[in-house]
């Protein structure tokens, strides 16, 4: 019999060490020293890491540590700032873009940032025949934001030059985000096909191995030209960790130090938890209702008012967002230029509509189909949710509706081909410019089948006029003007019904400081240090 | 080993690859041509702007213009000269991916495997050996338990007590990213961390395992455990007990050495079967414990569209699952050519 | 009667008695388990008026599970009873079906056995909607391997009985044996076959819809509620809890029933 208990104490012992392997290290222990690594947890894995070929924000604030461009944006601002150029110049038509670069910076291959060097992230985007210009990129970032950039050349040792085609106003905003980012032009030799997944930038951190759907690894770089925001970590790890719950809990447990993406049912309780510090502001985002227009029961103006006027966006804010996010009035983020300052365009009034919509029978006849993407984005963190919402809401007004959920990539499909009646879906702005929402939605260039992105086929003479006006203008007085009188039209003729606009979260331990939330929603942990003791 | 026997087993394998090619084509076509069903155009989808000219152009590039027939017949021809294209999404290599994270898969299913098997077979032998009620009525437990409760329900649970409560365990991934992972050698991060002699780095990895180890190890316990008592309470292994006992061999040395192996050769099947169950929970104990594995790159991928990936990982997968299969089975019957008869000799 | 009802394993009354309850759901719930008609009870555990709490939507907990239940044991017996049709099919090909045909079924059947319902799940949503049916279709199909074996198993051992033989002997005709010979000797094995589907089509449906391929994430279906709620494993863990226990008990009980069936 003994030797029948050995052998159970052989075979068990392995196993109990296993569940002693549990204990081996607490949280406890790894948050009371200060670990050298900075751990930040999101929801999914960059795509690639070149910023010239990426439209996620994963991507785009893995990059944001490890490349910059010519200019910035002053912390937490949109206000325009010089970063890897010193200064710079426009010329009096607009049509003239100088920078004048900063000495000393090198690359972190060692490459030293000169005009030559900058080139090559230009180039490599503008010129087809350009060794850089991969085959399975497609720099969509080019032929949307920079389209009127005509030339891009050297003068002398460090000075580049923009030449345009015509004006546009939001250029230099465009330039201070990621598809104007500078790469190093040794990258592409150095690693031939894997470039696109190895960034060589001038950032305060620099790229050193990635573990897909695991994380992203990067190290100091310990000559970073600007001193005053000098990395402070030895490494820095981007950690992917699907779940909101779960991210929660790592956060909570000591295993990462902060974390974006937040549930939030969950911010109540973590505000007043000393333990953490909450980040919260208005993102750059409109999440929108956006009518058919092609589909005849949208055709008439009132329906579509009374459809607005049925919704209350307040409450959707409320319980969709968990009030992490306010009403929207207008197409635009609060604050843009444009946005007139008093009155609510579209009250709250579910009476009313039901008296319109009783005006129509056709429209009460047979149930909508409201359609609706399955995944978060940051206009919605939780779309469904928002869906189930207005279908109450709609159903309130004498309305039928039935909701389709379907993964991100068929949604916009199906948007972009007009094959819907009700669409949920938003837009996050790129550069702060007001032109990157209305021309957006309401251009009626973007109207090309497939391609669109003005979902609803709203096509007006007078809005396009405007809107190129608008884009051409120097003047902020006479821009703000002429965005006025688009948003009068969008008013009077309702194409779309914008709904809400979320804030951007992060929560981080609250030891941690230095971190500032970024209007245009990219992350800077650059600066983020731990607190003097 | 005569003539005959050697006869007939050529005949065993040649029927098993006859079989095996067959599955090959019928998995291959069915995705193949599933894949041209998709609603949509997977190559438009993924561009922000797709103009025609553009997608035009990128269907040229990955052949996608050329006639059906060529198109499967290169799809083959890539499938098995292991070029499995680039991911729509990432633009990473799919081959490369693959390498990644399927030896995390491999890793936690093994390592729910052996817990199974451990589980199992001492339950087996315990509840037979000793006659105990206890552990009989422990062994009716874990063959129902693995059976009627969902592996991702368990795993939630555990999440809650293992990772929130006790707070034991991490609630996810698969290893401490405030360490440096072991140099990759085998892709199995406790393998790698042992070769390199790092304790911390071992144990920080067997500490991420543990939950959903756990988790999976449930079903093939129950499988092994059910199988393994029913050929114990065999009225033949009584005998073959008391020939045993007769010999003045004590109970460790009947259990373990003789009666396991004469009934071992059932369990080994059950492995074998069990192991395209145990990938099918791998993708949900994946993803309820954020675990970088191929589960949830498939799962991903499918959602997404993503060609490459899903005509040449799934079909991998599968093709893999029904290998195991024939050598489970193959192996079962070098173990014990009699008690094993395959399906098509009935 | 009585006496036959008695008879009747107490886990079979409970079945019956749970799978009647559940589908009672489908009928009729305390409160409309889609509706938000409280919102700002959001996430509330337990109180006299909503015995399981009330979701992050402000939906009732209880109606909703109770919904789900019955979404549940219909879908899975949408699912069971898809696998024995289809095994039927295979069952007839193979035993009428030329010899080739014969020998492709077996091999395919030892094979599909060990093949998960997820991959055969994943290769149908490649190119179908996520939807209700597509998973039934999967699990369906999925199942079919183990069906058509223990079926023929079945069929087999009446194919070369006694009483067959000695029916085809007095000259009943295919129809008449059919239905008054064989039926009432393999109903027995039929019905606790139909009870094994049953629990592994819904098991295998639910892990299906918790990695969210049930298309409308508001269905109210186990998995599905398990999928949304899992959001709120920390905050409020009776969230995900109940639904759990919910499925694994009426698993539970199929089980048992059919443990006492065999004996």
């Amino acid at each position: 019999m003994f030797s029948l208990f050995r052998r159970f104490v052989t075979v068990f012992l392995p196993l109990s060490l296993l569940l002693l392997g549990g204990s081996g290290c607490s949280p406890k222990e790894l948050s009371s020293k200060r670990p050298e690594t900075l751990i930040f947890a999101r929801g999914s894995d960059a795509q690639k890491l070149d910023p010239a070929d990426v439209d996620d924000g994963e991507s785009v604030n893995t990059i944001s540590q490890i490349c910059e461009g010519l200019v910035r944006f002053k912390s937490g601002t949109l206000e325009i700032e010089p970063s890897l150029a010193e200064s710079y110049e426009i010329s009096e038509n607009g049509l003239r873009y100088t920078f004048h670069l900063r000495e000393g910076v090198r690359f972190h291959d060692g490459t030293a940032l000169t005009a030559e060097a900058a080139l090559f992230s230009f180039h490599r985007q503008m010129d087809e025949s350009h060794p850089g210009h991969l085959p399975e990129a497609n720099f969509q970032y080019w032929n949307y934001l920079y389209q009127e950039i005509k030339e891009v050349r050297a003068e002398g040792e460090m000075t580049v030059v923009f030449e345009l085609s015509e004006p546009n106003s939001s250029l230099l905003y465009s330039l201070a985000i990621f598809p104007a980012f500078l790469v190093s032009p040794n990258a592409l030799e150095t690693y031939g096909e894997e470039f696109q997944r190895h960034p060589v930038g001038t950032g305060p951190y620099r790229f050193l191995n990635w573990t897909p759907n695991q994380a992203i690894v990067m190290e100091k770089n310990p000559d970073y030209w600007d001193v005053a925001n000098a990395p402070k970590f030895e490494r820095l790890v981007m950690k992917v960790v699907p779940e909101n719950s779960v991210r929660l809990l790592e956060l909570k447990s000591g295993h990462v130090h902060g974390i974006d993406g937040l549930q939030p049912a969950e911010l109540a309780a973590l505000e007043s938890d000393p333990r953490f510090t909450v980040y919260q502001r208005p993102g750059m985002n409109v999440g929108y209702l956006t009518y058919n227009l092609q589909d005849p029961r949208f055709t008439s103006r009132e329906v579509r008012l009374a459809i607005a006027m049925a919704i209350d966006r307040k409450g959707l804010a409320k319980i969709a967002l968990d009030g992490t996010g306010r009403a929207a009035d207008y197409p635009i983020p609060p604050g843009f230029l444009g946005e007139p300052k008093k009155g609510n365009p579209i009250p709250y009034d579910p009476e009313r509509a039901r008296e319109i919509l009783a005006a129509h029978p056709d429209i009460l006849a047979a149930p909508i189909k409201l359609q609706v993407m399955s995944q978060p984005r940051q206009y919605f963190p939780d779309p469904v949710k928002a869906a189930s919402f207005i279908r109450s809401e709609l159903e309130k007004v004498g309305l039928t509706v039935t909701i389709e959920a379907k993964d991100f990539k068929s949604h916009l499909n199906s948007l972009r081909n007009f094959e819907f009646e009700l669409g949920l879906i938003g837009w996050m702005g790129d550069n702060g410019d007001t032109d990157n929402f209305l021309s957006i939605f309401f251009g009626s260039w973007a109207t090309i089948k497939g391609a669109a992105s003005n979902y609803a086929f709203y096509k007006n003479d007078e809005m396009d006029a405007y809107l190129l006006g608008a884009r051409r203008e120097t003047d902020m007085a006479k821009r703000q003007e002429l965005y006025e009188k688009c948003l009068a039209l969008w008013r009077r003729d309702l194409p779309i019904v914008p709904l809400v606009h979320s804030n951007n979260i992060v929560v981080t331990r609250s030891e941690l400081t230095g971190f500032e939330l970024q209007l245009i929603g990219d992350l800077r942990l650059g600066p983020v240090g731990w607190k003097a003791e | 080993m005569n003539a005959e026997h050697l006869i007939r087993f050529l005949k065993g394998v040649g029927r098993k690859l006859a079989l095996f090619v067959t599955i090959y084509l019928i998995a291959s076509m069915a995705l193949f041509m599933a894949i041209r069903a998709i609603p949509g155009d997977p190559i438009a989808l993924r561009l922000k702007n797709p103009d025609p000219v553009r997608v035009a152009k990128e269907r040229e590039r990955l052949g996608l213009d050329k006639p059906v027939m060529t198109q499967y017949v290169l799809y083959g021809k890539s499938f098995w000269t292991g070029d499995w294209g680039r991911s729509l999404l990432s633009g990473r290599k799919v081959r490369e991916d693959v390498a990644q994270f399927f030896p995390a898969t491999l890793e936690l299913s093994l390592a729910g495997l052996s817990l199974g098997i451990i589980i199992g077979v001492l339950t087996a032998v315990f509840a037979e050996g000793f006659r105990s009620q206890w552990l009989k009525r422990f062994s009716f437990f874990l063959g129902t338990l693995g059976l009627t409760v969902p592996i991702f329900w368990i795993g939630l649970l555990a999440l809650i007590v293992g990772s929130l409560w006790l707070g034991w365990f991490p609630s996810g991934g698969r290893f401490d990213l405030s360490m440096v992972p072991p140099p990759n050698v085998t892709g199995s991060l406790l393998i790698d961390s042992l070769l390199a002699g790092q304790w911390e780095k071992f144990w920080a990895a067997v500490n991420h395992l543990v939950l959903p180890a756990i988790c999976l190890s449930l079903y093939p316990a129950a499988q092994v455990c059910s199988v393994l008592q029913a050929r114990l309470q065999d009225p033949k292994i009584e005998i073959l007990k008391r020939a045993l006992k007769a010999r003045g061999f004590g109970p460790a040395r009947i259990w373990f050495r003789h009666l396991l192996k004469v009934g071992s050769a059932p369990v080994v099947t059950v492995i074998g079967t069990s192991f395209g169950a145990l990938l099918g929970g791998a993708v949900l104990t994946e993803t309820v414990f954020s675990w970088p594995g191929i589960g949830r790159y498939m799962v991903a991928a499918v959602l997404d569209r993503d060609l490459y990936v899903v005509q040449n990982v799934l079909l991998l997968v599968i093709l893999l699952v029904v290998g195991v299969v024939f050598i489970t089975d193959f192996l079962a019957h070098v173990i014990n050519p009699v008690a094993t008869k395959s399906e098509e000799d009935q | 009667m009585l006496e036959r009802l008695m008879k009747r394993s107490l886990f079979e009354l409970v079945t019956f008695a749970w799978i009647a309850l559940a589908l009672l759901g489908l009928i009729w719930t305390p409160y409309d388990p889609q509706a938000q008609s409280f919102r700002e009870l959001s996430l509330m555990g337990f109180s006299k008026l909503h015995w399981l709490g009330v979701d992050g939507l402000g939906r009732d907990m209880l109606s909703r599970v109770w919904r789900g239940s019955g979404n549940t044991v219909l879908l899975g017996l949408a699912a069971s009873m898809g696998t024995l049709c289809f095994s039927a099919v295979l069952l007839f090909l193979e035993q009428k079906g030329p010899i080739l045909l014969k020998k492709l079924i077996r091999g395919l059947v030892s094979v599909g056995i060990s093949l998960p319902v997820l991959f055969l799940g994943l290769i149908l949503l490649v190119f179908l909607e996520r939807s209700p049916s597509t998973l039934v279709l999967a699990a369906a199909l999925g199942g079919v391997p183990f069906g058509f074996r223990q079926l023929r198993i079945v069929w087999v051992e009446q194919k070369g009985a006694l009483y067959v033989m000695a029916s085809k002997a007095l000259g009943s005709d295919g129809r008449h044996m059919v239905f008054f010979t064989i039926w009432p000797n393999i109903k027995g094995q039929v019905v606790s076959l139909g009870k094994i589907l049953f629990a592994v089509g819904i098991l295998e449906l639910s892990g299906l819809t918790f990695l969210g391929l049930m298309g409308d994430p508001d269905f109210a279906e186990l998995g599905t509620i398990l999928r949304q709620n899992q959001a709120y494993l920390f905050l409020q863990p009776s969230l995900v809890v109940w639904p759990g226990i919910l499925l694994s008990g009426l698993l539970l009980m199929v089980h048992l029933s059919n443990i006492k069936t065999k004996s």
